[in-house]
């Protein structure tokens, strides 16, 4: 549940650009038929519903800024950003390392959280979350149901296609129902004030917006937190009315024009409802529909067009994710595959594929060490890479750590067998020595005396565990342990400038049967402040 | 007088019985549905609800009215003109005729009322 809670917030802070624009088009566009509106809503509701993005260079979207807060609360927000900068990255195949270091910290992160004693304080934000959904959805069935039995008494007026009632309990006409909807009108409707209204209802069946104000009641009984998503959806039922009345004064003359104008201003009605059910005749801004219906002129063709292209550009550039941006210096990008410009429409049989594809990666063993294995694997037949990630930045920068140390048991295929690989590399302190260009140079940020990393590997390990040496020790065998500290589950790093890092990450062999491997390794680095500092080779 | 509150489905559902009274409840409940679009249900519902009010009796199945239509009517009217013309009745009278012509009959229908009524 929370796992879906901090989904909806991203694709919630996403889509609150697109409503941005959609909002300033809209008022920009008001001479272009209202319909063009309900494309632009369609979006909208694209953006919210779907939690699949696609990458392009076209995106509009500014590259994401994660929440960072330093201290304490880093483990609970600190996920966050892992899944804020991580959705962009979603579709797209970087190597299987980044993928894993994203999907695992969504999960790893609330797991973690939970276990550091209590409810984190994102688990309770989605107990609310949730509270809210059930009381918008509970609110509208219990409002329906009651409309229903208020109007059981309702005589029948019309039967045909759509059968229209007329009830005393009715004081504006709308629609009600949605497999097969019904006009329910006041009982004392002048004549050709009733022809209009039928017509009105009717546009509305047609054109499906009973279904349309369903759908857009559920996303927002999802999104009920958000302002804009609430600002969508009125503006959304204005522009129903708007586009209904378009549709019914279409082929009219003057005169017919001001008739229905009259029969808006005699059904119009003071109290607004919200609920999505019925779709009532009189409430929706009736002045701004008056002067529309009034000043209605056919749209040219080419403004038809213009819009739609908008309605394009717009889908385009927001519909899609930036892509990530580039990678650090160090411990070459094992593969960077060398994809095309992917345009905006990728369809998402591509985007499934992909994904499938990074499944499959995950499995076989890709060549993300540097052995080349000619025999095929079913686990990693040497330890995968560790990446570094600076959890406060918002480019995805990866630093990529191989171990040079460690012992290593895996299954092969073929033949199947278990093997065993051993590695013995120099001593930390040494191991650093004369690389000084690959050492990982930290941001100074201000306010805080550490860094924080998020560790990442292929597969995660059970546990890992961190000495920390002064970077003064280089060369020294036998340095002093300035901390030491194990972690499981939850791989914040606590880095601090000038120092040597001894990272021995641990594969349980209980997990054999899943992971394929066992085994243990350790990671060594260096970290360095981004100025560099003087240190003697 | 006080004639109980109908209204106005509940009225097109009185116009049906007083025109075929007294009536079975199962005729009555055909009735509806083929003038009214009412199922067996909403017709038994109604029935109950105006029994309740002193409108309508059902005794062993068979449906009478309690108020006559002019009973009704003249109830409406008399909310109608207390409500809407603050009991003025000639109010009434005149903001009806602006927008209606009354015909030749319908004003020595009126004159013959007003007699009558003077009368009493």
């Amino acid at each position: 549940m929370t796992d879906v809670f901090i989904k909806i917030l991203n694709m919630g802070m996403t889509a609150s650009y697109l409503i941005l624009v959609v909002i300033v088009l809209r008022f920009l566009l008001y001479k272009v038929p209202k319909w063009i509106r309900m494309i632009l809503w369609g979006l909208v509701g694209i953006r919210l519903i779907v939690p699949i993005s696609i990458e392009s260079v076209f995106s509009f979207l500014p590259a994401k800024d994660p929440i960072g807060i330093g201290g304490t609360t880093n483990t609970v927000f600190g996920g966050m950003s892992g899944t804020f900068t991580g959705f962009s990255g979603f579709g797209k195949v970087t190597g299987a390392v980044s993928q894993n270091v994203v999907d695992n910290n969504m999960t790893d992160m609330v797991v973690g959280s939970v276990q550091n004693g209590g409810m984190s304080i994102t688990t309770v934000l989605a107990m609310i979350w949730i509270a809210g959904f059930t009381f918008m959805l509970v609110y509208c069935i219990v409002s329906y149901v009651k409309l229903k039995k208020r109007l059981y008494d309702a005589v029948l007026y019309q039967s045909g296609k759509t059968t229209i009632f007329q009830s005393d309990k009715v004081a504006s006409p709308f629609v009600l129902g949605f497999l097969k909807p019904h006009i329910y009108m006041p009982f004392h409707l002048e004549v050709e004030d009733m022809d209009y209204v039928i017509a009105h209802e009717k546009a509305h069946i047609a054109r499906g917006d009973h279904w349309i104000k369903m759908i857009g009641f559920v996303i927002l009984a999802v999104y009920w937190f958000h302002p804009l998503v609430w600002i969508s959806y009125l503006l959304m039922c204005r522009d129903i009315e708007f586009a209904c009345d378009e549709k019914v004064i279409k082929e009219m003359d003057m005169k017919s024009k001001k008739a229905y104008a009259q029969t808006l201003v005699k059904c119009s009605v003071p109290y607004r409802r919200i609920c999505a059910c019925p779709l009532a005749f009189g409430e929706v801004g009736v002045k701004r529909r008056i002067m529309n219906v009034l000043h209605y002129k056919k749209p040219a063709f080419w403004i038809i067009l213009v819009s739609l292209v908008l309605c394009g550009v717009v889908a385009v550039g927001f519909l899609t994710d930036p892509k990530k941006q580039g990678v650090t210096e160090d411990n070459i990008l094992p593969e960077q595959s060398e994809r095309p410009e992917e345009q905006g429409k990728t369809e998402l049989e591509k985007e499934m594929q992909e994904m499938g594809e990074l499944e499959k990666a995950e499995e076989t063993l890709q060549n993300h060490t540097s052995d080349s294995q000619q025999v095929k694997v079913k686990g990693l037949s040497s330890p995968p890479t560790m990446t570094l990630q600076d959890s406060l930045s918002s480019t995805m920068n990866y630093y990529y750590v191989t171990s040079g140390t460690y012992s290593w048991n895996y299954r092969a295929e073929n033949p199947e067998e278990m093997r065993s690989v051993e590695a013995s590399g120099p001593f930390p302190t040494i191991a650093v020595k004369g690389q000084k260009e690959n050492w990982l140079k930290l941001v100074d940020y201000h306010g805080i005396d550490f860094a924080s990393y998020l560790a990442g590997f292929e597969v995660d390990p059970d546990r890992i565990s961190i000495k920390e040496y002064d970077l003064l020790d280089l060369g020294n065998m036998e340095p002093k342990v300035l901390s030491e500290y194990t972690m499981e589950e939850v791989y914040f790093l606590e880095l601090r400038p000038r120092r040597i890092y001894e990272v021995t990450a641990e594969w349980d062999e209980e997990h054999l049967e899943s992971n394929g491997f066992y085994g243990s390794a350790i990671y060594i680095f260096a970290t360095d402040n981004e100025e560099s500092g003087e240190i003697g080779q | 007088m006080n004639t109980p509150k109908v209204f106005e489905s509940e009225y097109r559902f009185c116009l049906i019985l007083w025109e075929h009274e007294p009536v079975k409840s199962t005729e009555l409940v055909k009735l509806c549905y083929e003038e009214l679009g009412w199922k067996k249900a909403t017709t038994y519902t109604v029935i109950k609800r105006l029994s309740e009010r002193g409108v309508i009796k059902s005794e062993d199945a068979v449906v009478t009215s309690l108020v006559s239509k002019e009973d009704v009517q003249a109830s409406e009217i008399d909310e109608l003109v207390e409500k809407t013309f603050e009991g003025s009745l000639p109010a009434f009278i005149a903001a009806f005729t602006k927008h209606k012509r009354l015909s030749a009959e319908e004003i020595s229908e009126l004159r013959r009322l007003i007699d009558s009524f003077e009368e009493e």
